[in-house]
């Protein structure tokens, strides 16, 4: 073995040698018998002549003994490589178009294909990954409504535990907000996690130690924290003399124990800082252990090694119902049970991975068309180039060196072209990962564990990237090659020319065009669905003006006036807003629009019919301050809106939007009935409160769901700490933000302010998804059309050039420059057209897929598929214009005297 | 009407390069001067195909080759023997000898030999 190895490696040191001496001796062996012919009498040239007919065919004899000299594959590629860049070196426009073409469609589906293998096959960055499961409650909100999961509290948590055998060990997690102290207080995001979630995920730390099972055994006993690799780097200079340091979180002191590995930001993702669960108390209220219906984080758990999820299931649908019995319930329509799945399971939001399958295969259909271009280069330069093949093939070469030349030729293209599409990958992937959604709650209280920023080009992506070129270069020279394998039979040279009759018919090229063009017309015209969808979303009237808002939230602790007194923080902090110039009007939400709802309160009863459970679930309960429907310009209907009256100690009012009026109270005046609504913060189950106005409908949820019912109470009677502020001002809203951060801080100097956004980019965020998808679908549709455009300007083209002679005589004849051209225009426009029609088709087959990513429009709208045909008839007219008017400045004379 | 050269069997090509060679180093041309008038211009042998059947043997390490000047002051690549090449060329020849002893003698007999 390691001598074959030693000989290849001489051989191709030597071969480059081995062939020029080749060359040498059999020039020196004519020239030699030339000599002898001419000593004997005959000229020269007569002589030179015959000692090389003597010879025989040189190509021949070249080849059989590079065969003779063994691995002589090795010393084929060389050759077919020298001579195909060559050849490419002397055609550099249509060298640049094909790279152009390769680069866009390899690096398209490399930038694709790293998307969706960081999105759905890489393994998750921890040991073993296969062992892992998340554990769901399994839980119907009310009777026959159906099976959901459910994320844990506490003491159900412990109960389950103790009872499971189907693990090696399991822990909780669940994401938090406090605030680093500081000269510049930060918003942290923080990780409550058991003891045991660094082992069981198999994750260490770079620097001091990981959290263990007895930095978590004791409530508020624990105060120690391990950074994520990302606040260390940030706020710490990756200074590992921080491990012992205390730092500030919240109220408390906390030790640094440990540093996170770069790349893991928990399970919840954009984790800043760990801590134990068992520190929860302190940061968020006394009761989060305690209580057995608050369910509040998830759960991961490794397998035992041999124990199959189908055991681990059943084992936890029976200790599911075990639990449930031990902790009543309000309601209890139903058992509730357990089960488990596979943490990869929810590494992803369907609907992202989904959009992003829809677009990988977007970029294989570029590629696609970007092959075919190529493979009709190809195939029209071979065509070109048949009295060389022919030439070739006389002087011995094989048939099969042909082929070989131009497979060399397909793959050598492929290959560069691979690696522009990996340069184009890895600048464009930052880009995409830019536009890409990321995390987002998944089910039952766990997140989505997916962020598109960790996309990256890697081993696995170049090989794919390789694969790829490898396979287009095969797929593009196959067909060229059998082609003119076909074609260098006996008599080829007698009729080297391409004629007229031949170049026009409908061949192999042309049905190349046509698969182009079916191919891009279905992408552009799913693109415009996409296009034509994101207008409506974005033209939707969520019930509030968004312009020249701003927002930003705030969510103290314990301490300071916005922990302990909300209602005052609340006043006077709005009241310093109020007073910064440009400021209209200010207010604050717990949450925003189009957000999705954040309250998880129960609206009880309205006059005295009570709800049921599903119903009142379906009703958002908001807490605002005064300012908040003005900062909006949420319009106010009926009664009036909240104000300074509504502070504590007054008699507590509601107001509703106009969905709630209308269906709580069909028909009638709500104002002056009253509700009873169950939120801890606002008023019990047992007190009715007033509705004291009623106003327009807001959509909290997605962009294109009608609003629900919901209920605004005031956030001055209400004592809950979080606040979202809402500001209006007459210029640009981000202008404000510093005099705001200042007014803040003058209420509560220690209180950070964070998520500052204008309320357009929260409205704007609210469509990301589609954003996304619609904007490279854009590019890449935009790009096949370019594509199929130059297919259709290479053939005509070419076309007109073989039919110069053709057209030269149908002009001395007395044809029309217009004729002409409309003979051309016809030729290139006819497999566009045929494509047209099978594209169309194909679009309103395959535009189903893309389901949920419409909105407003059909899945066949008739404007898109106009449109799309518009798209492509333009780009074939243009393609085709071009070699058409270039045929009309044929001259007859030139032609003809050619002949 | 001159009988047509008779065919080269297979593989004798190569024999007759080692035996042409192994006189005086050699360039291509040479071998098939040589072989010629040998033969006494019976064996024509077509001029290309030397080359092939060379460097097969040069690879087999049968021949070693240098450049060198030929008479008629052109730069021409030199063949000779190596060790193994004489090695090969002595079994050849025996080979060939008993091919042809054993061919001639099959070819001589007579309707006498039958009674033995």
């Amino acid at each position: 073995m390691i001598a074959r190895i030693r000989d290849t490696i001489r051989v191709l040191l030597g071969r480059s040698r081995f062939e020029r001496d080749m060359d040498e001796e059999m020039k020196a062996h004519i020239a030699m018998v030339a000599d002898d012919l001419a000593a004997r009498g005959l000229p020269r040239a007569e002589a030179e002549r015959r000692a090389r007919a003597g010879f025989g065919a040189v190509q021949a004899f070249k080849e059989e003994a590079r065969s003779a000299r063994g691995v002589h594959w090795l010393d084929l590629i060389q050759a077919d490589l020298r001579h195909t860049i060559r050849a490419l070196r002397r055609t550099p426009s249509y060298t640049a178009v094909a790279l152009l073409t390769l680069a866009l469609g390899i690096g398209g589906t490399t930038v694709m294909f790293s998307l969706i293998d960081g999105l759905l096959f890489r393994p998750l960055p921890f040991r073993e990954p296969d062992r892992l499961v998340n554990l769901f409650i399994a839980a119907r909100e009310s009777a026959g409504a159906p099976v959901e999961p459910f994320a844990w509290s506490y003491p159900k948590y412990a109960a389950m535990r103790e009872l499971a055998t189907s693990f090696d060990g399991m822990a909780g997690y669940s994401t938090g907000n406090a605030n680093l102290g500081g000269d510049e207080p930060e918003r942290l995001s923080v990780e409550f996690v058991s003891g045991d979630y660094f082992w069981v995920l198999g994750v260490g730390a770079v620097a001091g130690r990981a959290l263990t099972r007895a930095d978590d055994s004791i409530p508020k006993g624990h105060p120690v924290a391990v950074l994520a690799h990302g606040l260390w780097r940030r706020r710490f200079g990756s200074d590992p003399a921080v491990v012992g340091r205390s730092v500030r979180i919240g109220a408390t002191s906390f030790t640094v124990i440990g540093v996170a590995p770069a790349g893991f930001a928990g399970l919840s993702g954009g984790v800043d800082v760990f801590l134990p669960m068992m520190m929860a108390p302190v940061l968020e209220y006394d009761e989060i252990l305690t209580e057995g219906q608050n369910h509040w984080f998830g759960v991961v758990a490794r397998l035992n090694r041999g124990i199959g999820l189908d055991r681990a299931r059943s084992e936890m649908a029976t200790i599911g119902r075990q639990v449930d019995e031990r902790f009543p319930r309000d309601a209890r329509s139903a058992a509730w049970s357990a089960t488990a799945e596979p943490l990869a399971d929810i590494r992803v939001d369907p609907g992202v991975s989904r959009a992003s399958w829809i677009l990988f295969g977007a970029t294989g259909t570029v590629l696609l068309i970007g092959a075919i271009n190529l493979a009709n280069l190809l195939l029209i330069r071979s065509a070109g180039r048949r009295r060389e093949l022919a030439v070739r093939s006389a002087v011995g070469a094989s048939q099969g060196a042909l082929v070989r030349h131009l497979l060399t030729e397909g793959l050598v293209l492929s290959v560069i072209g691979g690696a522009l599409g990996v340069a184009v990958a890895w600048l464009a992937g930052p880009l995409i990962a830019q536009l890409g959604p990321s995390g987002g709650d998944g089910p039952g209280g766990t997140n989505y564990l997916f962020d598109a920023t960790g996309t990256t080009i890697d081993g696995r992506v170049l090989l794919f990237a390789l694969g790829t070129s490898l396979v287009t270069g095969l797929g593009t020279g196959l067909w060229p090659a059998w082609r003119a394998a076909r074609q260098t039979g006996t008599g080829f040279l007698h009729d080297v020319r391409v004629t007229g009759a031949r170049a026009g018919r409908f061949g192999a090229a042309q049905v190349l065009v046509m698969a182009e063009a079916a191919l891009a017309v279905a992408l552009v015209t799913g693109a415009l669905l996409l296009v034509r969808s994101l207008e409506k979303l974005t033209a939707i009237d969520a019930g509030f003006q968004g312009d020249h808002v701003v927002t930003f939230r705030v969510s103290p602790g314990t301490t300071g006036v916005a922990g302990e007194d909300p209602a005052r923080f609340r006043t006077l902090a709005l009241e310093q807003i109020r007073g910064i110039p440009g400021v209209e009007a200010a207010g604050t939400s717990l949450c925003l629009p189009l957000q999705g709802r954040c309250s998880s309160s129960v609206v009880l009863s309205v006059d005295d019919r009570r709800f049921s459970d599903a119903e009142s679930r379906g009703i958002g309960v908001h807490a605002v301050a005064p300012g908040y429907f003005a900062a909006l310009r949420i319009p106010i209907i009926a009664g009036r809106g909240f104000d300074e009256r509504d502070r504590v100690g007054a008699p507590k009012g509601v107001i509703i939007n106009e969905t709630a009026a209308k269906r709580l109270w069909p028909g009638v005046n709500p104002v002056g009935r009253t509700i009873r609504v169950a939120t801890f913060y606002f008023s019990r189950a047992d007190t009715a409160v007033a509705v004291i106005g009623v106003v327009g409908d807001v959509r909290y949820g997605i962009a294109s769901k009608p609003a629900d019912l919901d209920v605004y109470v005031p956030a001055l009677q209400a004592p809950v700490a979080p606040a979202t502020f809402v500001i209006r001002v007459t210029g640009d809203p981000l202008a404000v933000v510093e005099a705001a951060r200042r007014a803040i801080r003058v209420v509560d100097p220690g209180l950070p302010i964070f998520s500052v956004r204008t309320m357009d980019e929260v409205s704007r965020s609210a469509t990301a998804r589609h954003r996304f998808a619609t904007t490279l679908l854009g590019l890449f549709s935009g790009t096949a059309l370019m594509l199929a455009a130059i297919g259709v300007y290479g053939v005509l083209a070419y076309s007109v050039t073989a039919r110069a002679r053709e057209i030269g005589i149908r002009m001395a004849l007395g044809a029309e420059p217009s004729r002409v051209l409309g003979l051309v225009l016809r030729q290139g426009m006819l497999p566009i057209a045929l494509g047209l029609v099978v594209g169309l088709v194909g679009a309103a087959v395959a535009s189903r897929i893309l389901g949920s990513l419409l909105y407003g429009v059909g899945a066949t709208d008739p404007v898109s598929f106009l449109a799309g045909a518009g798209a492509l008839v333009m780009a074939g007219l243009l393609a085709s214009y071009l070699p058409a008017r270039r045929a009309t400045r044929v001259s007859p004379t030139q032609v003809l005297r050619e002949e | 009407m001159a009988t047509p050269p008779p065919e080269l069997l297979q593989g004798t090509l190569d024999m007759l390069i080692l035996k042409a060679v192994s006189l005086a180093p050699m360039h291509g041309y040479g071998i098939l001067l040589r072989i010629q008038q040998f033969s006494r211009d019976t064996l024509a042998i077509q001029q290309g195909s030397l080359y092939p059947a060379v460097y097969r043997l040069e690879h087999q390490g049968l021949l070693s080759s240098e450049w060198g000047v030929s008479d008629n002051n052109r730069r021409a690549k030199f063949y000779q023997l190596t060790a193994a090449g004489r090695r090969r060329l002595k079994d050849e020849r025996e080979g060939w000898i008993r091919l042809v002893d054993a061919i001639g003698a099959v070819m001589a007999a007579t309707p006498a030999d039958l009674q033995s």
